[in-house]
């Protein structure tokens, strides 16, 4: 067990019919102390399988994870560690046959089918695209995805929050104020929405929102599965409450009394979920419900000067009175100006080899921070650490896998399996695609090959044979590329000959007897194989979604990958991330990993991304919230009050789990080229100049 | 590479690293996720996969009190069907005693590692008898013998001594309290039963513990292929360790028991971090 305060020991042991909320800034030592309390509990003989964790995101149970797997524990049950999504999905399945008909399913007889994002995407783009045809949320110049992405996160939002997901519209339409053109778009988003809950309905399906529903205003209520669940339950550890959906306080708020003990964390500074719903006010609410209150204050993470630059930069930022840094304080962040971005992303590079190189600071103990993660950034900041030989990770939330090498060469290869298909195949696609798919074949030999044997019109002939090929050019292309080409050419044209298979079997038996074979290009290739198993998987997955009895749904599934609708998965899970690399994120990523680092490296403060939030045309996050009172309309003035307060908790929260040192990086010239200078820098620069106004003054300049 | 200091032994690794060290290796160590396919025809050898999830699900729905007319009245295709009927008129656990623990975990720390089992059903009289089900719906039922010395067979009764005593007011079980029964919906009159006794236990901790030392000590690179390379046609590792490109016939691989518990830990999607996504 970790050396414990008084007040954490106090706490970790407290009576086993104790009910306590624990609130305090992060890194004070409250998920620390939650986890001795699970320890404790444990070590006092309480059954583990009567223990449950709640925490709102997976990546918030790392610290319990790791305790329940320690050796030194006593033998006994195991701890659930769960989110409230997590826990509505296995009760659902588990009283599923009691509880489909009442919650208004159509074919109660006949199994929940769980959709994932990428899958509810589908389904979604399914019921809009007729409407579109039609002209619905033609003035909305946004990506039809992020269309379908809002619409699903309304429903989520909805049911996260308790409104009615037919009130959606009715709500946004009463906050607005601007163009009348608006209000149809809402309407429009709201159609759409029923129109999906009510496929749902028809078709088994279960969505992050439906699912939220049918547990809270179902199974919650059920007699049979309240006394399932608080037999079962009879401890209840809920970590970083505030980063949870007001449902989940709802939920807990009724199931409290039930608990033998219960310890609720609340972090002070929280809420970087509140884009998804969360909502720190209804968790602080809770505290109602606990016999006592105990309150953490300091930080075990945060050193004085850096704490003392946080206090300063978010009164700053709240307009409060700005507060003059000492010298420690201003030794405690770097502040580094550039004129152009690849400059700036150098210089990071640079500094963070010099800390790794000289000052032997574990790569893990650095993080890089921007509002966004585009592709270019992260692949240019991965490269230059590569050349400094610094292993880097990077985990951004959107990343789409179709951009990735491996998918594309396994999507050409299907549609030459698939001429049948009558999919657009260009040259230029069979090159990367042979590339890929034959180990060492170089740009140009590719290109040969792809000229030669693929002819653009005339898609249905497929690839010809290396052998019809002129000796001169075979002994060009070499013969070893030809052998590999020709097997992979054998291959397609045996598969060919049978009956077309389902896209996943097809995916997975392509990478195992051909591009996973040694001579091809995904043998000993992990990312690739990785980044494979994430397309058969996302194949699999919607293969699963649809309606049994069908031809195979290759032809429905490649477009949507293309049109970016499906696989936009993870690439690297937080479980499989190295674990001695420097990590490269979206600061909210970054936050809600919840892992302290010795130095934090924030790309770009000029950039606007910092302070306001991404424009949404279909849902409006405060709206949608508890917080919002439906009499109200949302004005510039909520906008500029909401992006102070959020970037305020933004940097607050950055600082609090920095344990050393802050590099503050601008470029005068942005990543898209033009010149910003968000609040945060302006407010940086207002610190700065206090602090040394207010030095020039006393030493009588 | 070492192993974790947070990682858990479980039935299905250790089975794996005594067919195959390397693939333990591959799959628990460097956690690689390789998708090649592990039997053909692979649709067929989904569905029987799925019909045994299924089956398991209905039992724990069964146990935790669910009717079983509502039960019955869901849509199954005839093998799950007739599994389902199976079970309810043999009704397995009737003589069973009444303290039900359906899908339920145990752990304990061996050779100072922790080691896990998820039993299917624990039905216990405390300070009397415990016995362990385990639900098992391949499509053969395998001898006796061979079943004897399957790497669960040995470890469950074992964790249920360790670290039972939660079930058992506070008392450990004496091994000779302990009875491991497999169930087949597909051979309901021809469960298999093994009497659990002290000897067995001393003979199973040592060499479980021996077995999870061996694994620790292994250094890296050090985890051989398996000389029974039949077990390839089952693995989809076989490209990467160079044993052969197709998989093989899933019947043939219930048939031969051996390689029925070569199983894949489905690599999943964090369905939950997805809400993450940037809208």
């Amino acid at each position: 067990m970790a050396h414990l305060t008084a007040q954490q020991a106090a706490i970790s042991t407290a009576p086993l019919n104790s009910h306590i909320f624990l609130e305090g800034p992060a890194g004070s030592g409250k998920t620390t102390t939650g986890v001795a309390r699970l320890q404790h509990l444990l070590e006092s003989g309480v059954p583990a399988n009567t223990i449950l964790v709640l925490v709102p995101q997976r990546t918030l149970a790392f610290p319990y994870l790791e305790a329940i797997r320690q050796p030194d524990l006593p033998p006994g049950g195991e701890v659930d560690i769960i989110t409230i999504g997590g826990l509505a999905q296995r009760i659902i399945t588990l009283f599923w046959p009691i509880i489909a008909l009442p919650a208004g399913f159509r074919h109660p007889q006949k199994p929940p089918i769980f959709l994932t994002l990428e899958t509810a995407q589908y389904y979604m783009a399914s019921l809009i695209r007729p409407l579109l045809e039609q002209g619905y949320f033609e003035s909305v110049k946004i990506h039809r995805n992020r269309l379908i992405s809002q619409i699903i996160d309304n429903l989520n939002k909805a049911s996260a929050v308790g409104i009615p997901y037919d009130q959606i519209g009715q709500r946004l339409k009463s906050a607005w104020i601007g163009d009348p053109a608006q209000k149809t778009i809402y309407d429009q988003a709201q159609e759409c929405a029923i129109a999906f809950r009510r496929h749902c309905l028809e078709n088994n399906l279960l969505d992050f929102s439906l699912k939220l529903e049918v547990f809270t205003k179902h199974l919650w209520k059920s007699f049979l599965v309240r006394k399932y669940l608080t037999q079962r339950y009879r401890h209840l550890i809920y970590d970083n409450i505030e980063e949870d959906v007001p449902i989940a306080h709802d939920t807990v708020r009724e199931w409290l009394p039930e608990f033998e003990t219960a310890l609720l964390i609340y972090d002070s500074g929280g809420g970087f979920r509140s884009f998804l719903g969360a909502d720190p006010l209804s968790a602080a609410s809770l505290r109602e419900s606990c016999d006592e209150s105990v309150l953490f204050s300091g930080s075990h993470v945060m050193p004085p000067a850096l704490s003392e630059f946080r206090i300063s930069l978010t009164n700053t930022i709240q307009s409060k009175k700005a507060l003059s840094l000492s010298s420690e304080a201003l030794s405690s962040f770097t502040i580094e100006h550039h004129r152009f971005y690849p400059e700036m992303e150098h210089w990071v590079c640079s500094i963070v080899a010099d800390l790794v190189r000289t000052q032997n600071v574990s790569p893990d103990e650095i993080v890089i921070l921007s509002p966004f993660l585009s592709d270019s950034l992260r692949f240019s900041l991965m490269n230059r650490l590569n050349e400094y030989e610094i292993p880097s990770w990077s985990h951004r939330p959107s990343r789409s896998l179709r951009d990735e090498p491996a998918t594309s060469c396994m999507i050409t290869l299907a549609k030459l399996a698939h001429p049948q298909w009558k999919m657009p195949l260009s040259r230029f696609d069979l090159r990367c695609a042979l590339m890929q798919s034959i180990a060492g074949l170089d740009l140009i030999r590719a290109d040969l090959l792809a000229k030669i044997t693929y002819k653009e019109t005339k898609p249905e002939e497929g690839l010809s044979s290396f052998d019809r090929i002129q000796p001169a050019m075979q002994e060009r292309i070499t013969y070893w590329a030809g052998e590999r080409f020709e097997q992979l050419r054998s291959w397609l044209a045996a598969y060919q000959r049978d009956a077309e298979i389902e896209p996943d079997i097809f995916f997975s038996k392509l990478f195992g007897e051909i591009l996973s074979q040694p001579g091809f290009g995904f043998y000993n290739n992990l990312d690739a194989a990785t980044v494979a198993a994430k397309l058969i998987e996302s194949a699999k997955n919607f293969r699963r979604s649809i309606p049994k009895n069908r031809p195979p749904c290759g032809n429905i599934y490649i477009p949507m990958i293309e049109e970016g609708i499906l696989a936009a998965q993870y690439l690297i899970s937080w479980e499989s991330a190295p674990r001695q690399a420097v990590f490269i994120a979206p600061a909210y990523t970054y936050l809600m990993s919840n892992r302290p680092v010795s130095y934090q490296f924030w790309l770009d403060i000029g950039n606007l991304g910092w302070w306001q939030r991404i424009n949404q045309p279909l849902t409006q996050p405060y709206v949608l919230s508890r917080r919002w009172n439906e009499n109200t309309v949302w004005t510039d003035a909520h906008e500029f009050q909401a992006n102070q307060e959020s970037l305020s908790r933004l940097v607050s929260g950055l600082l609090q789990r920095c344990k050393k040192h802050v590099f503050l990086c601008t470029a005068a010239i942005n990543e898209q080229g033009s010149e910003e200078r968000s609040p945060l820098l302006h407010a940086i620069q207002r610190v700065l100049r206090h602090t040394y106004a207010l030095r020039e003054a006393e030493d009588g300049v | 590479m070492p192993l974790p200091s947070d990682f858990q032994f479980s039935q299905s690794s250790l089975q794996n690293y005594v067919s195959c060290p390397r693939r333990f290796e591959l799959l628990y160590i460097l956690k690689i996720n390789y998708p090649a396919p592990v039997s053909e025809p692979v649709l067929e050898y989904e569905q029987h996969i799925e019909r045994g999830r299924i089956f398991h699900q209905m039992v724990h729905q069964h146990l935790i009190g669910l009717p079983p007319d509502t039960l019955s009245s869901m849509e199954l295709d005839p093998i799950l069907s007739e599994w389902w009927q199976n079970y309810l008129k043999a009704a397995p656990t009737t003589q069973m005693p009444l303290k039900r623990c359906a899908e339920f975990s145990l752990s304990t720390t061996l050779s100072g590692w922790r080691v896990t089992a998820r039993y299917d059903l624990l039905a216990v009289e405390p300070r009397n008898k415990a016995i362990i089900v385990d639900w098992k719906t391949s499509i053969t039922r395998p001898k006796a013998d061979v079943l004897k010395t399957r790497i669960q067979t040995r470890l469950y009764p074992l964790i249920l001594v360790e670290a039972g005593k939660t079930l058992n007011e506070g008392y450990p079980f004496a091994p000779e309290q302990i009875e491991l029964q497999y169930w087949y919906p597909a051979f309901p009159n021809h469960p298999q039963h093994f009497r659990y006794g002290p000897e067995q236990y001393t003979k199973d901790r040592g060499y479980i513990q021996n077995l999870i030392a061996e694994i620790a000590n292994t250094p890296e690179n050090g985890f051989p292929l398996t000389s029974n390379t039949k077990l390839c046609q089952f693995c989809m590792y076989r490209s990467l360790c160079k044993r052969g490109s197709t998989a093989g016939d899933w019947t043939e691989m219930q048939s031969s028991y051996e390689a029925e518990d070569f199983s894949v830990p489905e690599f999943q999607l964090d369905f939950e971090q997805l809400q993450e996504i940037e809208f």
